[in-house]
């Protein structure tokens, strides 16, 4: 059985990063970030950055409310993309140095998706 | 651009304006002595009007939420009660003391009363008894004085405090004083809460406090997170640019913006979809100082850090605020929780931008909250003595100076 894509057929060219970097909640995509090695973000990075007016046109054609289903995993691998950002754009790597244990930080996170 | 204003600001000695704070070293006893814990408990947290939350954890009639106060030693219930207004209450049955709301951790709920699950005592959401089952095998009860006992709860711009004196000093309004009259009108409906960040750290409330009140640290425990963005070239050492300290022990001071600085792409795309950012300042004009905000009006401003005295951090610019409260628990231990707000958002894109500044944060926070446990540890034997503060460091000299007065008042 064919496994059906994750994002719409417009951005199908981004298809071999969902399963990786499209995670659902903010905490998966944190740990997939500071877990992936450089030439990963990398890659994921340089796919996105020429496609973002595009993407994000797109997903700004209804309310963040009325967002289908359909385009969630393409939001989760929007939002992933500005995580991995900050890595290839300020910090040169996928965490900070020397912090605070991640573990032990506990989030809430607010937002609807 | 080299602002003439910001250099005259920046090169200012702002301790030397408050002469009673001195300049000398202090010492880390405050921060290590169980017995100074104590009457930190006694004589300020036990005095002191303490933001608990916002008002938007109760919206509805019979929204209530229990927070563990630790340095109150109780446990607080806070509900909206029939007739709109926000009470508190210690959760405790006035039967046998049970909590009304049992369990530990922070508790959120709504109802239309509350009933001990001990004996099946009843309470309306006023407070006042409803109940008590089997009544008639009591003896003489006075009902009168069977409420929940109530904490003072006060108001302001949305802000829960409470005060556990049976009788405040000073009304919430004189508490918060012309500290509290210049943030009045900073516009927080703009704003919608976006994550609360917590831990237990093993560390004294003040420490934490203090990583928190001042900027001299962003260059060296944030240089790969934060960029240069806070180091304009007329001010490299991102010196304060404004400071007002208050007699009430509240303070609030204004921090310098590189305006040069070039914010990577994603921040730009978080600047396009959001219209500013955390990590990115355009030139301070009237569009971005917000009342309350930016009170020397210098063009290169970034944010504005201020202090509700005892423990609450509060930040703001026109493009974010959080709060951070610093709750002791014991002289070594403290429970941090930070809430950040971010415009108000219902698009997709504005969502992204989000979360550019999300991830942004908790980058930089988990650097912030490595030093606490680390400095906790290596000061407990006392053999170190004293800190130096410099000048960029005065709101943490303020602190343990209004600390201080506290401990020592008479009353």
């Amino acid at each position: 059985m064919i496994k059906k894509p994750m994002l719409p057929n417009e951005f199908n060219d981004l298809e071999v990063f969902a399963a990786e970097f499209a995670l659902p909640t903010r905490e998966a995509r944190f740990q997939r970030r500071v877990e992936s090695s450089m030439d990963q973000i990398n890659a994921f990075y340089n796919a996105v950055t020429p496609k973002l007016d595009t993407v994000i046109s797109y997903l700004d054609r209804v309310p963040l409310s009325e967002l289908p289903s359909t385009d969630h995993s393409l939001l989760h691998l929007m939002l992933a993309y500005v995580d991995v950002s900050r890595v290839v754009e300020i910090m040169g790597a996928p965490d900070i140095h020397s912090g605070f244990d991640a573990g032990r930080l506990h989030i809430e996170d607010i937002a609807p998706i | 651009m080299n602002s003439p204003i910001n250099a005259g600001l920046s090169a200012q000695k702002w301790t030397l304006q408050y002469p009673e704070l001195g300049t000398g070293p202090l010492p880390h006893s405050p921060n290590t002595s169980a017995a100074y814990f104590e009457k930190e408990r006694e004589k300020l947290f036990k005095k002191a009007w303490l933001l608990l939350c916002r008002e938007d954890e109760v919206p509805n009639i019979g929204s209530y939420v229990v927070k563990q106060v630790s340095v109150l030693e109780t446990s607080v219930l806070l509900v909206r009660g029939n007739d709109g207004v926000v009470r508190a209450f210690h959760n405790s049955c006035k039967h046998r003391g049970n909590k009304v709301v049992m369990g530990s951790g922070e508790k959120v709920g709504e109802d239309k009363g509350f009933m001990c699950g001990f004996h099946g005592w009843t309470y309306d959401l006023q407070g006042k008894l409803r109940s008590i089952l089997d009544e008639e095998d009591f003896f003489e009860l006075d009902k009168s004085k069977l409420n929940l006992k109530p904490i003072h709860c006060e108001l302001w711009r949305g802000f829960v405090f409470i005060n556990a004196m049976d009788k405040p000093k000073q009304t919430l309004a004189e508490y918060l004083g012309d500290w509290g009259k210049s943030i009045e009108p900073f516009p927080f409906e703009r704003f919608e809460l976006v994550n609360v960040y917590s831990s237990t750290v093993g560390c004294n409330w003040k420490i934490a406090l203090d990583a928190f009140q001042e900027g001299y640290h962003a260059l060296t425990l944030h240089g790969k997170t934060a960029g240069g963005v806070f180091t304009p070239k007329d001010n490299p050492f991102a010196h304060l640019i404004n400071v007002k300290l208050y007699p009430e022990g509240h303070r609030h001071a204004s921090f310098p913006a590189n305006t040069e600085f070039v914010p990577s792409a994603s921040v730009q795309l978080g600047i396009k979809h959001a219209g500013n950012n955390i990590y990115a300042y355009s030139e301070a004009d009237a569009s971005r100082n917000l009342a309350g905000l930016n009170q020397a009006g210098s063009p290169e401003w970034s944010f504005d850090i201020n202090v509700i005295f005892p423990h609450v951090q509060f930040l703001a610019s026109d493009s974010f605020y959080v709060t951070q409260s610093f709750w002791p628990i014991s002289v070594d231990q403290c429970y941090w929780e930070l809430r950040q707000y971010l415009p108000k958002s219902e698009s997709v894109s504005g969502r992204i931008a989000q979360q550019n500044s999300q991830a942004a944060l908790r980058d930089v926070i988990r650097e912030d909250l490595v030093t606490l446990e680390n400095t906790q540890t290596v000061l407990r034997s006392g053999a170190i003595e004293q800190m130096q503060l410099n000048d960029s460091e005065i709101l943490v000299r303020h602190s343990y100076k209004k600390v201080d007065e506290w401990i020592n008042s008479p009353d």
